[in-house]
């Protein structure tokens, strides 16, 4: 699903990410980690093209992402999901209408309904009618969840998805991330906060310093 | 659809300052045309029949035969510059004198003999009343035999030739400025509007939404911008044609016979719409994601 062959990013003088390869498989559900700062958020971009590789390949399903037109980016991004680490929600439009707006930009039909699924299991249903200043950081965080996986994208990237939650909301959004991988869709967690993946089983992928460490199972 | 027309409304309603102030610059400019338009208009009618009325006097010499003024009167009735050729004898032209000008007859009392020409009115077609062709015609006629003098409103030819030349000229050459500035005011809008939403439009790129979603709605803003603005051009020519033709006419009384053609309304609105989504396009096309 997801291929990095030889990347590398710079910042200007910065490099971010050296050399990095791996390889996410359809239906997997991934762990990135390291310190703040270490370029997760740089290698999600580097996925749906909000930045561009100075080096090296990335495929993303059918897309050849180091080279694709432009007119093909609105094609790649919505294939995917994003759980943005700064939400960039709409400010001027309601939560309903933000998370809308997914399934409009995508051309689909029945969004009422879909968008009121997709705030159900977010805990925001009593909510859609708000506006996005009005709401807590933790209720904010989870429009931006419900915006991600309300056009059941077949990949999601979830940058720090649990930042702003209280352990127990946090621990029901990490089932709900869960129950979504296990119906086929391919997951990219990146999180510095370890007790997200303590326990868990799955594969985890670790950068330091701008170099991948990857780690088995643990 | 709904998107784009909610956010067309939004666009209208939450930047509404900048948009009055853009309707009233765009109804404006295109009132400042269509005035000027419809006075050049109106100066086209009343000189189309001119040419009509406008006509050669031929003085003849006194003491020319009867046939002398038949083979003239023929001789010019053959050229194909003429529509209609008529003739006045002494007497005529003294009956004539005396009905154009009051008084004249207790001027003309005092004299024993008549002291006017007879003469030959030459009426030239339409298309060869311009200041040149008179002129040569003129000439050519005073060679004729029998010919005192040939009279014709040279100024007169010459500044009506001349004022239709230029007020076409000056009529395509407001058009392109006012264009010109109507594109430009509603480029500028759009663009103010597009940097407005700026942080709303790259969070709909970064959502997978198209070039043509992101546009649309901007376009359509130029299109309504446009079409306003011509309607509002259109309301207040109404107004000032009303103020002349009511308020002015019965002061000056060649303003009571001005005429606004129907056609200049839908023409306005479809010509402002046209030029609204010029601006509009090329505002969005020219800024990049
Ligand atoms: N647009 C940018 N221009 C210049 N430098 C940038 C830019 N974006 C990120 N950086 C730098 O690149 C490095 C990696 O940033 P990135 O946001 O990817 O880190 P991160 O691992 O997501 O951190 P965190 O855990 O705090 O979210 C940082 O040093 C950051 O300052
Ligand atoms: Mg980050």
């Amino acid at each position: 699903m997801v291929i990095f062959k030889n990347v590398v990013k710079y910042y200007e003088n910065l490099k971010v990410l050296r050399d990095i390869s791996f390889q996410i498989n359809r239906g997997e559900l991934v762990y990135i980690t390291g310190p703040t700062g270490s370029g997760k958020t740089t290698l999600l971009k580097l996925i749906y093209l909000a930045e561009k590789p100075d080096q090296g390949e990335i495929i993303v399903g059918d897309f050849k992402v180091t080279n694709l037109k432009a007119s093909q980016i609105p094609y790649l991004r919505r294939k995917i999901g994003v759980i943005f680490q700064d939400f960039k929600l709409i400010q001027n439009m309601t939560v309903f209408d933000n998370v809308a707006i997914s399934l409009i930009i995508r051309k689909e039909k029945d969004i009422k309904n879909q968008v009121l699924e997709a705030l159900k299991k977010v805990h925001l249903r009593h909510k859609a009618d708000c506006y996005p200043k009005i709401l807590s950081g933790g209720e904010q965080q989870r429009v931006v969840i419900a915006r991600a996986i309300v056009s059941k994208p077949e990949l999601i990237l979830a940058d720090e998805p649990t930042a702003n939650l209280d352990p127990n909301t946090a621990t029901a959004i990490m089932q709900l991330i869960n129950e979504i991988n296990l119906q086929g869709t391919t997951v990219i967690i990146a999180t510095h906060y370890r007790e997200l993946f303590r326990n868990t089983w799955r594969r985890i992928i670790r950068i330091d310093e701008g170099n991948l460490i990857e780690k088995a199972a643990q | 659809m709904s998107y784009t027309f909610r956010s067309i409304i939004q666009g209208i309603y939450r930047e509404k300052w900048i948009n009055i102030l853009s309707v009233l610059a765009i109804g404006s400019s295109l009132l400042f045309l269509l005035i000027t338009a419809i006075l050049i208009y109106n100066f086209h009618i009343a000189t189309s029949r001119l040419p009509e009325l406008f006509s050669l006097v031929v003085y003849l010499k006194d003491n020319l035969s009867q046939e002398g003024i038949d083979s003239l009167v023929k001789n010019l009735k053959s050229r194909e510059d003429v529509i209609g050729v008529k003739y006045f004898s002494k007497s005529d032209a003294l009956a004539e004198f005396k009905n154009t000008v009051k008084g004249a007859a207790t001027v003309l009392e005092g004299l024993d003999e008549n002291p006017l020409s007879s003469y030959i009115e030459v009426k030239l077609k339409k298309d060869y009343v311009s200041a040149k062709s008179v002129e040569n015609i003129a000439t050519e006629i005073r060679k004729l035999e029998g010919i005192d003098e040939v009279y014709y409103g040279e100024r007169i030819a010459e500044t009506i030739y001349f004022l239709k030349k230029s007020s076409n000229a000056v009529s395509v050459f407001l058009f392109i400025i006012v264009s010109v500035v109507v594109i430009f005011i509603s480029y500028s809008t759009v663009k103010i509007l597009f940097y407005r939403k700026k942080e709303e439009i790259e969070i709909l790129r970064l959502l997978g939404a198209t070039n043509t979603f992101i546009r649309t709605p901007f376009i359509f803003e130029g299109a309504i911008l446009g079409i306003l603005g011509g309607v509002a051009a259109i309301f207040n020519t109404g107004i000032v044609y009303l103020l002349l033709k009511y308020k002015l006419g019965t002061i000056i009384s060649i303003f009571e016979k001005i005429v606004l053609p129907w056609q200049i309304i839908p023409l306005t609105v479809v010509i402002s719409f046209v030029l609204g989504v010029v601006g509009s396009l090329i505002a969005v096309g020219r800024i990049k994601g």
